[in-house]
């Protein structure tokens, strides 16, 4: 069974007069231990899917359809109380943004054992021994417990939340933009630190992200996520190599390679549909430079065999592959 | 083009039901203060020989010391309450745009010279400046309004100064300096125009402060005894609290009232402003 | 964190100048003899001339303002037209009852305040908050001494509850806690009229914002994925943090908070700094008037600073070097 099986799940905030629909129709299934990336734009409601699951929305979020499934549990339907105790203690976090993501009035090492504390019965001298073993076990030197969230590099913060994220030995965590506030020298130590302990601890992953690298260097599994839905998902050889959505091929063929043929890179014109008033046929149509008139409707996700969808009418049309959509 | 900017403002400004309440209060005010000669039941200086009457049908507002009507004197009191705020307001503003503008603009010398002027403003008590400076010369209403217009000008100062160094690396601002437009004019029609709302709220709220000080400084016996003000009501008042107390209940209240509606309409014109305090929710997240 | 007391202070020392420049100064603008204006109308011829002499006002004027400067520093500040002695010695007795009445209203005020803007703050948008904004605008809205004059009809006249005047009962003989509670009795209209009429609306607008700003943080969101409960991500991470400008904001408000001890002071009768201020005005007693200015101004710059300390203690981010 599954780890974590996202089943059609609608997640639309409520705006004055509007729904914005952030999540609209989004199925996924993740293993013990599996790595699955969510790529795409900004905007395109990666965030707000993966705080649908651990249900940390703001106030005006409705749930309209669809089911969050963990370990057996429907997480929709759990009492908040009972969804507290999940909170970090079998689904942790990897936040974006590490430097917002401490309280820069309280020391790092007392943030990192409050979590521990609050899901485990231990005094706060073992809590501490345990957050300073964990510390070094991140690289960072364990007397750095004390300091506050300033006096910590760019790096040193991730790791910190890293290790805040291991503390309490998780079934998933939850790792959104990793490593995108960082450089790029610190960027490959962070994810590999982060490969690392995935294979000692053995926890699900899920990675968030919109640097194609960063999902290929760790994911097993894709999804493409745009303007709410997933328009393509598959695992990450097969939707590397041979991507069958004009989207997905778009992304690829925006990021640089260091090695492989030179080419120019390119980018996808124009920009996403406003989630509150979405386009009736495709939702990609606008900027695609393959559409045609059968765009105008809703193309169906299409199975392309090897657990490989994509929600596009030429998904299996040989035409589409062979084409250069981007670049010139 | 301006008129509809105003439609669109008012529109917004609707919405929030205590900023409506405020300008009606307000509108009501300057009627009453135009109209006080017409409606004001008695003289306000007209001395009777019925002191100290309790509120009544004759006098609903009662009399005072010298048997004059509390409601008529309320009345009228409302053109100095107005005329003093609006005053003092509109000294604040020319001077705080003007000398704010100024350091913003230019910066170097300038702008230090003006933040170490502000830091020094800010720990001078102006209220007991105030007082010394009545004591001494005089309590006339219009020297006390330039007086209390000069205490007030560098906050206002202070907002125009960060409006313009915020606005003045804008394009259009720089596209202006390109085209060789002088300085006065690249300030006066690009810069303040755009910059202009958070002083406006601002001068908004500093009418009601400036309506309490007189009503303080009166209280005090720094008032204008030539003029019927709420404050000036109130002084007499005070030696009277337990044998006339509508002399001081029914003055301090219309203080209350109409400084109340300068800050709802402060209030109101900061909301339609600043679109991030309407949303009544979060907002979406990506 | 001693270098930069010490750098404060001497930044402070302008600011003094400058008011004892401007009291020289205005005593010079001001009509008429500025023998007379220290003096009083009332004094007789002889008086004038000792004055004239005590301050050397017949000197040339550079010499003048040394003197001043000079006599300042002695701690010669002249003396009280009405009590006839050191203008200094009795402001000296008088700051006590005038710091209980503005420090217990000012803790009051930003603990009161700061809790009520931190609830409507929670209950955002509810009627809840709609009434506290409301009570809250109204309030600030109030001349602060026509409120005293309010509570004194209310709770000193009609009910009879508290007294209406001075500091102390001096016909009930008290002393020892005996006094201490009378002292008490008597403070707490004063202080209820400070706070609610002045200084806590202030906070409570300051607190609701300030919570909803730090509410929308990242560090809120990161608290509750960890799974704590709504109150200890309220209580412990939000409100530490929007503590912050309020104590800023304390800071700021000292040069208001006199002024509504002035007031407050005058209309009750509280035998501190406020009401001596009031009784000169009165007399046009001007020495004492302009002593009053130089030692209010100082006291605002040192509350300042004392604010500025208890920021650094507070925010681990500031560092003063």
């Amino acid at each position: 069974m599954a780890l974590l099986s996202l089943d059609n799940l609608a997640m639309y905030y409520a705006l004055e007069s509007e729904w914005v629909k952030a999540v609209d129709g989004i199925s996924l299934s993740l293993d013990r231990g599996e790595t699955v990336g969510i790529v795409g734009e900004s905007g395109c409601g990666k965030t707000s899917l993966i705080l649908s699951i651990l249900r940390l929305l703001p106030e005006n979020a409705r749930f309209v359809g669809g089911r969050i499934v963990f370990d057996g549990m429907d997480l929709l339907k759990l009492p908040e109380q009972q969804m507290r105790r999940l909170r970090w203690r079998r689904i942790s976090m990897i936040f974006q943004n590490a430097m917002n993501a401490l309280n820069p009035v309280f020391r790092v090492g007392d943030q990192v054992a409050e979590a521990l504390m609050a899901h485990e019965e231990l005094s706060k001298r073992e809590a501490e021994t345990k957050v300073s073993s964990l510390f070094e076990l991140v690289g960072l030197p364990g007397s750095r417990m004390n300091n506050y969230p300033h006096e910590f590099s760019g790096g040193m913060k991730q790791r910190a939340i890293i290790a805040m994220s291991l503390v309490c030995n998780p079934d998933l965590i939850i790792a959104d933009e990793p490593t995108t506030a960082l450089d790029v020298v610190v960027q490959d130590q962070v994810l590999r630190q982060i490969k690392e302990m995935q294979q000692e601890r053995d926890f699900a992953m899920i990675v968030v992200s919109h640097d194609m690298s960063v999902i290929a260097e760790t994911c097993e599994k894709v999804a493409v996520m745009y303007s709410g839905r997933v328009i393509e998902q598959g695992n990450s050889v097969s939707l590397f190599h041979d991507p069958r959505h004009p989207y997905t091929m778009g992304l690829l063929s925006s990021f640089p390679t260091l090695r492989g043929e030179k080419k120019r890179l390119s980018s996808i014109e124009g920009s996403p549909p406003d989630l509150s008033s979405l386009p009736e046929g495709c939702l990609f149509q606008p900027r695609c430079p393959y559409a045609k008139t059968i765009c105008e409707k809703r193309p169906a996700m299409m199975d392309l065999g090897g657990q490989h969808f994509s929600e596009c009418h030429f998904a299996d049309d040989p035409q589409l592959r062979k084409t250069k959509l981007w670049g010139r | 083009m301006a008129a509809s900017k105003l439609v669109s403002f008012l529109r917004t400004y609707k919405q929030n039901d205590m900023a409506v309440l405020g300008l009606v209060i307000l509108g009501f005010s300057c009627a009453l203060a135009v109209l006080a000669p017409v409606i004001s039941p008695y003289d306000p200086f007209e001395q009777t020989n019925k002191l100290f009457s309790p509120p009544n049908l004759e006098h609903p507002f009662g009399t005072d010391n010298l048997g004059r009507d509390v409601l008529s004197r309320v009345v009228w009191g409302t053109r100095v309450s107005l005329l003093f705020g609006f005053g003092v307001a509109g000294i604040s503003l020319a001077l705080g745009i003007v000398l704010g503008a100024i350091p913003g603009y230019f910066g170097g010398l300038v702008d230090d010279l003006f933040s170490r002027f502000f830091e020094i403003y800010l720990m001078i008590p102006t209220l007991v400046l105030i007082i010394l400076i009545i004591s001494i010369f005089g309590t006339n209403l219009f020297f006390i309004m330039i007086i209390v217009g000069v205490t007030l000008w560098p906050s206002n100062a202070r907002i125009t100064r960060a409006q313009v160094l915020a606005l003045k690396s804008r394009a259009f601002v720089q596209a202006s300096v390109g085209s060789g437009a002088s300085h006065l004019r690249v300030i006066f029609t690009h810069i303040l125009p755009n910059g202009i709302y958070p002083v406006i709220v601002n001068s908004t709220l500093q009418m009601g402060n400036a309506i309490l000080t007189e009503a303080s400084l009166s209280f005090l016996g720094l008032g204008d005894v030539n003029q019927v003000s709420w404050g000036q009501i109130l002084y007499v008042a005070q030696f009277h609290v337990k044998t006339a107390w509508w002399m001081a209940v029914f003055s301090g209240f219309a203080i209350m009232m109409l400084v109340l509606c300068f800050n709802l309409v402060g209030d109101g014109i900061n909301f339609v402003m600043n679109p991030r305090l309407r949303r009544r929710t979060g907002d979406a997240g990506s | 964190m001693g270098e930069y007391v010490i750098r404060r202070i001497l930044e402070m020392i302008p600011v003094v100048l400058i008011v004892i420049v401007f009291n020289f100064t205005i005593v010079h603008l001001a009509p008429g003899d500025p023998a007379v204006i220290l003096a009083g109308e009332r004094a007789t011829a002889e008086y004038v001339e000792a004055t004239r002499k005590r301050y050397g006002l017949d000197r040339p004027i550079h010499e003048q303002l040394i003197l001043y400067l000079m006599s300042l520093m002695r701690g010669d500040f002249g003396d009280s037209l009405a009590y006839h002695r050191p203008v200094l010695e009795l402001i000296v007795e008088k700051i006590p009852a005038t710091l209980l009445l503005v420090l217990t209203s000012q803790l009051v005020s930003m603990v009161l305040g700061t809790l009520i803007g931190a609830l409507s703050a929670k209950k955002y948008g509810s009627r809840t908050d709609r009434l506290i904004s409301f009570t809250s605008v109204i309030l600030y809205s109030m001349p602060v001494f026509w409120f005293g004059l309010i509570l004194i009809l209310v709770f000193g006249i009609t009910l009879r509850w508290f007294p209406i005047w001075g500091i102390t009962s001096p016909e009930m003989q008290l002393s020892g806690w005996g006094q201490v509670v009378d002292i008490l009795w008597h403070l707490f209209l004063p202080v209820v009229t400070l706070s609610a009429a002045y200084l806590t609306p202030i906070f409570v607008r300051l607190s609701r914002s300030s919570v909803m700003e730090v509410m929308k943080e990242d560090f809120i969101m990161a608290a509750r994925a960890k799974g704590l409960t709504e109150n200890v991500v309220f209580f412990k991470h939000a409100l530490r943090n929007a503590l912050l400008p309020t104590v800023t904001q304390a800071g700021l408000l000292l040069g208001f908070v006199l002024s509504g001890a002035l007031m407050t002071e005058t209309v009750f009768g509280w035998p501190g700094l406020g009401r001596f201020m009031y009784e000169s005005i009165f007399r046009r007693d001007y020495p004492t008037l302009m002593g009053l200015f130089i030692i209010t101004s100082v006291c605002v710059a040192v509350a300042s600073l004392i604010t500025d300390i208890v920021y650094a203690l507070l925010d681990p981010r500031v560092v003063y070097k």
